[in-house]
């Protein structure tokens, strides 16, 4: 690739919009090109300084009584109703379907029993595979995987690494595989960051009806911190009916770091699945 | 309510005005929830809420008769970027938002449905029912066009207050 078919394709790069070939070309010529590498990083930074300001102006947060007002009143189906709604009785049975979960306590800080001996599931599998290779079952290619199971492990073999540079540098996937810990079977994708594995690791959501009610409050791209277990840190996200564990021994920032640049690529993924 | 916090920084960042974004954001979950039926299962469900945030604020626009931005900027400023500078080292939130506040709203919608909210380029065709084409061309010269707000804002700042006192006193 030359620079003037870099500097084409620098905006698309930095939105991540490139095929994963192209992706590669351009990785390629920004490694040995200062210029292109200079030009792309400033388009990164605008786009980071974007939302990050964006995020943080506290004059265009929602006020905290009008979420949970919002709330309340979606389930309860009391809000003012536009023009041409549906009948109240379909209202109120789509409101009962479990639809109107949205404010109902399935956020992702309440977590279910199911899902915390998944994240258990999840560190056991860091712990016993990634770092150890001491599995009860073999691991299996993910390609394999997809025949066998299908859904999940097929996506898995086209996620790229995130192009996002991290604090510490590049992030480089070096293994990715389908395997079970404690009766869970996971998508694991084994990434090396700051000379450190960090595990990624992608399992169906277990909760009841996540399978079949894609409510808005149940896709969640943004990762969560969740308590540090067995030693090692954990963050998660959701994407349509699959959760995400990001595993490692790392410090909790860095797998926070981790877990952020690869949300986009995964959940990309997930939702084309 | 995860998607919420970002669906309402929309609708503040698109209305100025805190009760016409609750009411924008109520109004379109409302929506959401009575076509929920259209939403395919595996997409991605904040482009779906933000298609139908943009849907409803348009709606609301021509019901006050305040047509929509009717002026293409695309014209307007293709031939006004003749140089793209470089970005500036430091950047304030105040600098990023004043010059994102200071792009036409058409660059405005493009760069915070890209950057901001990352949907992808199809997704924000579909939001804003406008082809690819024009998404990635309004991408470039939005982005473009925030670079020499952000250096000029940052220019002035650097410029040290004595020049231009001198300056301003030299010129008169």
């Amino acid at each position: 690739m030359e620079c003037r078919e870099a500097r084409q394709l620098a905006e698309a790069y930095v939105s991540e919009q490139l095929l994963v070939e192209t992706m590669r070309a351009m990785v390629a010529h920004l490694e040995r090109c200062p210029a292109c590498r200079a030009e792309v990083e400033g388009l990164r930074r605008v786009r980071r300084a974007t939302r990050s300001a964006f995020d943080a102006a506290v004059d265009l947060a929602p006020r905290p009584e009008f979420v949970a007002g919002l709330a309340s009143r979606l389930q309860a189906g009391t809000v003012r109703r536009p023009v041409n709604a549906m009948p109240r009785r379909q209202w109120l049975a789509l409101a009962a379907s479990g639809l109107l979960a949205v404010g109902a306590g399935w956020g992702w800080r309440t977590w279910s029993a199911s899902l915390s001996a998944l994240m258990h599931a999840a560190v056991g599998d860091h712990q016993f595979c990634a770092l150890t290779f001491k599995l009860a079952e073999r691991p299996i290619p993910l390609d394999e995987a997809a025949r066998r199971y299908g859904g999940v492990n097929a996506s898995m073999i086209t996620v790229a690494p995130s192009t996002d540079t991290l604090s510490g540098g590049a992030l480089r996937i070096i293994e990715r595989h389908s395997c079970v810990f404690d009766g869970h079977r996971f998508a694991h994708i084994v990434l090396r960051y700051k000379d450190t594995a960090v595990s990624l690791m992608v399992t169906d959501d277990p909760r009841p009806g996540a399978a079949w009610v894609p409510d808005f409050a149940m896709i969640d791209e943004h990762p969560s911190r969740l308590p540090a277990t067995e030693g090692l840190q954990v963050a998660s996200f959701r994407g349509p009916r699959h959760v995400v564990f990001v595993v490692s021994s790392l410090r909790d920032d860095d797998v926070q770091e981790v877990a952020q640049a690869m949300a986009g690529p995964v959940s990309r993924v997930l939702a084309e699945a | 309510m995860p998607h919420v916090d970002r669906l309402f920084r929309l609708a503040m960042w698109w209305e100025r005005d805190r009760r016409e974004a609750e009411d924008l954001v109520q109004d379109t979950l409302v929506q959401a929830l009575q076509s929920f039926h259209r939403f395919t299962p595996g997409t991605n469900c904040r482009a779906w809420l933000v298609t139908i945030l943009q849907h409803v604020r348009s709606n609301r626009r021509r019901a006050k008769a305040r047509r929509p931005t009717v002026e293409d900027p695309d014209d307007r400023i293709a031939e006004t970027v003749p140089f793209v500078p470089p970005v500036p080292q430091h950047l304030t939130d105040e600098d990023v938002l004043a010059a994102l506040r200071g792009i036409p709203d058409a660059y405005q919608d493009i760069i915070l449905l890209c950057d901001v909210e990352e949907l992808t380029y199809k997704e924000i065709a579909d939001v804003l029912s406008i082809p690819m084409g024009t998404v990635m061309s309004r991408l470039h010269r939005g982005r473009a066009v925030l670079r020499q707000h952000l250096a000029s804002a940052r220019r002035v700042d650097a410029a040290p207050p004595r020049l231009d006192a001198a300056s301003s006193e030299g010129s008169g």
